[in-house]
């Protein structure tokens, strides 16, 4: 044997005992973003061979035994522009290690396995650069938990899809290049050949339009909705959820106005059960508005919403689902409630924070000069009024802790975007129990509030024949509460002496006729919101996106205003501080019942009924009880305010 | 009725010895020219038994209806249905391929060997008995024969209808293909 013989039989040896795969990993694939990694091994067969046959423009078909034709032709123009150009024949198709070879060939192509090693040798390279491979690798990944990856209901040893049935692996075009592109325009094509349906439905619709009559590169092809890799069953709910966002990358100003709808609020908090785009929109045969088999059109809205709102009354058609407050154009009723509600939210803070920080400096002033009201220790205190009766107590703990339950389940929604918001529904099992919830906590609040009306009609209707509606003991503002603001604030700015009051101060009433607000707003919103299918048989829809917008900004004023100001004015000012147990045993210590409402105190002297009012300390155990619930109450209230913070700070 | 049923029965049984009798008698008219099994005494007849079944199909019906030249077999094959000549190639297919080798020099061979690596592996295999499914085994095949097979695939006036390797045959020169031809004629297993 000659020494050329000898050392070609050494090469087919050593080619024969190195995995092709290997020999691939190995090869250059720089185009690809991968650095360089070694000087290509010879191939086993070399590529001429192949297309020798397979690049035969006169014989592109062979005949499959069962009689069908198959394309064995290959385009070497193409392939020569493709990623894998450098790649062998044999470096993909394993299995063929001589020819001729056998007929048909195994499918199994190694893909996944090839791109794992080729980035595990580019990773190794000094100064690798991953950015490609490392989409390709993430790709895999996401393939290979795909429905795709799973094995065929009809034939359980292959997969539903492997790479190369979606992939024309001859062909694949760098980013960026013509032949990318035109993949993409076949991208229905490629999908329909097993989903044959959703193509049928896609071409009739305004994306297939699009994409077949006018070869509008940007409209949406399967992989824009249904994303590249991560394929999954449609009825699942990360499928249904990554569907919706993909819809929102293209269409991003209809993305926005539903995140901000309530239907978007529960996606963004991570739950499918509820409207996504094309619930209303339809699926493949999507539709524009005008065409009159959209599902949105005119004729046909009614018919979608009550796919999910089975009595959906007409009002459902007039729903604006993508209202957005922020234009005036399109929705100027949308637009005047927004404004309408921030300028309150802003005037009623910025009037009490104004309040709340000159309040603190005064009295911090006042006490570092032994001014106001302090507790002497040498005497502890044994005599208290007694100023709340056991039911309005109840009343206000009642009302309080509905109030927080409303605004914590309720800003979950208003921030979903909020890693709490998700959290907290997550934890007490979702927006269907959210809602449950929040519809309770609604009709407790409302109970009590009613039950207070009545209780006070009472109270007044008793004492009618002596009760004076503007009197001392009345809460309806009086000129006196306007002169007491005046004069607070003279103190404030050590203009003159700290007003004294009678039974009510100005800030009691103000946040006693809050609620009589707030329950109208509140209210009335909630009520509307409460039972859509009802409403929409007797309001118009968009009833629905005022009272959406106003039952969120006005349970934000109300959860900022009473955990910041409310807080301050009862628990936080100095002379309180840390907290005042009043309302809970119902007894202010005699010393500062003096101080707040000295008005009261004189009168009640005066008359001598005073006694009738003074009782005994409460035991320690009331009183520990007492403190301890006022913690709880106050913890709660400010967590809570730290959320809503965290949310509307975070809120884009 | 038993005496019928008895009937029925050894005819079915005749009717099938029959048709093994038949297909012997049939392929004796082969056996004449390509030997007895289909292995041929040489040197321009080729051997037949054991080439693939579906290979010695169509050869023979391109025979029978024109679709392909010939000198005699044109005319043979006219004589058969297309289920005996079906039953020919199946018959013939079951046997074993018997190469014959031929002796060469060795420059011829080592010529024919580089031919070979060249345009006629890719379908016939390296020693010409390893072929795609619808080629011929030539490991063994007789010289002489495949030759004249060349010069038909190079003759215009002959209608040769397998495009590869009429376009194979252009790919080599005349004496590279002769060498090609003694090389798979030197073959043996």
């Amino acid at each position: 044997m000659g020494l050329n013989a000898r050392a070609f039989l050494a090469a087919m040896m050593l080619a024969a005992l190195l995995p092709a795969g290997a020999a691939v990993a190995a090869a250059d694939h720089g185009t690809d973003g991968g650095a360089p990694v070694a000087i290509p091994a010879p191939p086993l067969l070399e590529n001429e061979r192949c297309l020798r046959c397979h690049a035969d423009q006169d014989e592109k078909f062979v005949v499959r035994p069962d009689g069908s034709l198959h394309n064995t032709f290959i385009d070497t123009a193409r392939l020569d522009h493709s990623v894998h150009a450098k790649v062998p024949c044999v470096g993909c198709h394993t299995d063929v290690t001589k020819l001729p070879h056998a007929k048909p060939l195994a499918r199994s192509i190694g893909c996944v396995d090839c791109h794992e090693k080729q980035f595990e040798a580019a990773s190794k390279a000094a100064g690798a650069k991953l950015e490609r491979l490392d989409v390709v690798l993430r790709q895999t990944e996401d393939y290979l938990h795909s429905v795709h990856a799973k094995p065929s209901a009809m034939d359980h040893s292959r997969v539903n899809a492997a790479c190369h049935d979606c992939h024309d692996a001859h062909d694949i075009g760098k980013p960026g290049t013509t032949q990318r592109a035109e993949h993409r325009l076949k991208n229905p094509e490629v999908c329909g050949a097993c989903h044959e349906k959703q193509k049928k439905d896609y071409l009739a619709s305004a994306h297939g339009k699009a994409l077949v009559e006018k070869k509008d590169t940007k409209t949406a092809v399967c992989s824009d909705c249904h994303s590249l890799h991560a394929i999954g069953p449609t009825k699942t709910d990360p499928v249904r959820m990554t569907i919706t966002q993909n819809c929102g990358s293209c269409h991003k100003e209809a993305e926005k106005t539903y995140l901000a709808s309530y239907h978007g609020q529960v996606h963004r908090l991570g739950f499918a059960h509820t409207a996504k785009c094309f619930d209303c929109h339809g699926g493949h045969g999507i539709q524009g508005e005008d065409d009159p088999t959209s599902l949105i059109h005119a004729n046909n809205r009614l018919k979608t919403c009550e796919t999910c709102h089975k009595d959906a009354g007409p009002g459902f058609a007039t729903f604006q689902a993508h209202g957005d407050p922020d234009n005036f154009e399109k929705y100027p009723g949308l637009a005047v409630a927004k404004i309408f509600m921030q300028a309150l939210i802003i005037g009623v803070m910025a009037f009490f924070w104004g309040h709340v920080l000159l309040w603190l400096y005064r009295e911090l002033m006042d006490r570092r000069k032994g001014i106001g009201h302090f507790e002497n220790l040498d005497q502890p205190e044994t005599i208290y009024f007694r100023r709340y009766s056991a039911t309005w107590r109840w009343i206000h703990t009642l009302f309080a802790v509905a109030t927080m339950v409303l605004a914590m389940t309720g800003t979950t929604l208003l921030f979903a975007h909020t890693d709490w918001a998700k959290a907290v529904v997550s934890f007490i099992g979702g927006p269907r129990v959210e809602a449950i919830i929040h519809r309770t906590a609604a009709i407790t609040w409302v109970a009590i509030f009613l039950v207070h009306l009545v209780l006070a009609g009472g109270n007044i209707w008793r004492h009618r024949k002596s009760f004076r509606w503007f009197g001392s003991t009345s809460l309806l503002p009086t000129w006196k509460d306007l002169r007491d603001v005046r004069d607070m604030f003279r103190w404030f700015f050590g203009l003159g002496p700290r007003p004294e009051f009678d039974r009510w101060t100005y800030w009691q009433k103000f946040d006693y006729w809050a609620p009589f607000w707030g329950a109208t707003v509140i209210g009335l919103s909630g009520v509307v919101l409460f039972k859509p299918e009802m409403t929409a048989h007797l309001l118009p829809g968009w009833v629905f996106n005022i009272a959406t917008l106003v039952h969120a900004e006005e349970a934000l004023l109300a959860t900022v205003f009473l955990n910041t100001v409310h807080f301050f004015n009862v628990h936080f000012r100095p002379s309180r501080f840390p907290m005042s147990t009043t309302i809970f045993t119902g007894a202010i210590p005699l010393e500062e019942f003096k101080h707040d409402h000295r008005i009261e105190y004189e009168r009640l002297k005066a008359s001598g009924e005073l006694d009738r009012y003074l009782v005994k300390r409460i035991s320690r155990r009331a009183d520990m009880l007492s403190s301890f619930l006022a913690s709880v109450l106050i913890v709660a209230g400010l967590t809570l305010l730290t959320l809503v913070l965290v949310g509307r700070a975070t809120m884009h | 009725m038993r005496k019928l049923l008895l009937a029925v029965m050894l005819t079915g049984l005749t009717s099938t010895a029959a048709a093994q009798t038949k297909i012997e008698v049939l392929a004796r008219t082969c056996n004449t020219c390509h030997g007895t099994g289909g292995v041929s005494a040489g040197t321009s007849m080729p051997s037949i038994g054991g080439l693939p079944r579906e290979y010695l199909k169509r050869v023979m019906k391109q025979w029978k209806y024109d679709e392909r030249s010939s000198i005699t077999m044109g005319r043979i094959v006219k004589g058969f249905s297309d289920d005996e000549i079906d039953a020919l190639a199946a018959y013939f297919a079951s046997r074993e391929w018997t190469p014959t080798p031929q002796k060469a020099a060795a420059d011829a061979l080592a010529a024919g060997e580089e031919a070979v690596r060249r345009v006629c592996t890719d379908c016939h295999g390296m020693k010409g008995g390893d072929p795609d499914i619808d080629a011929p085994p030539l490991d063994g095949q007789w010289g002489k024969y495949m030759a004249i097979e060349v010069e038909k695939y190079l003759s215009p006036e002959f209608k040769m209808p397998h495009r590869r390797m009429g376009k194979a045959v252009t790919e080599v020169k005349a004496t590279e293909a002769e060498a090609a031809v003694r090389y798979f004629g030197a073959q043996g297993r």
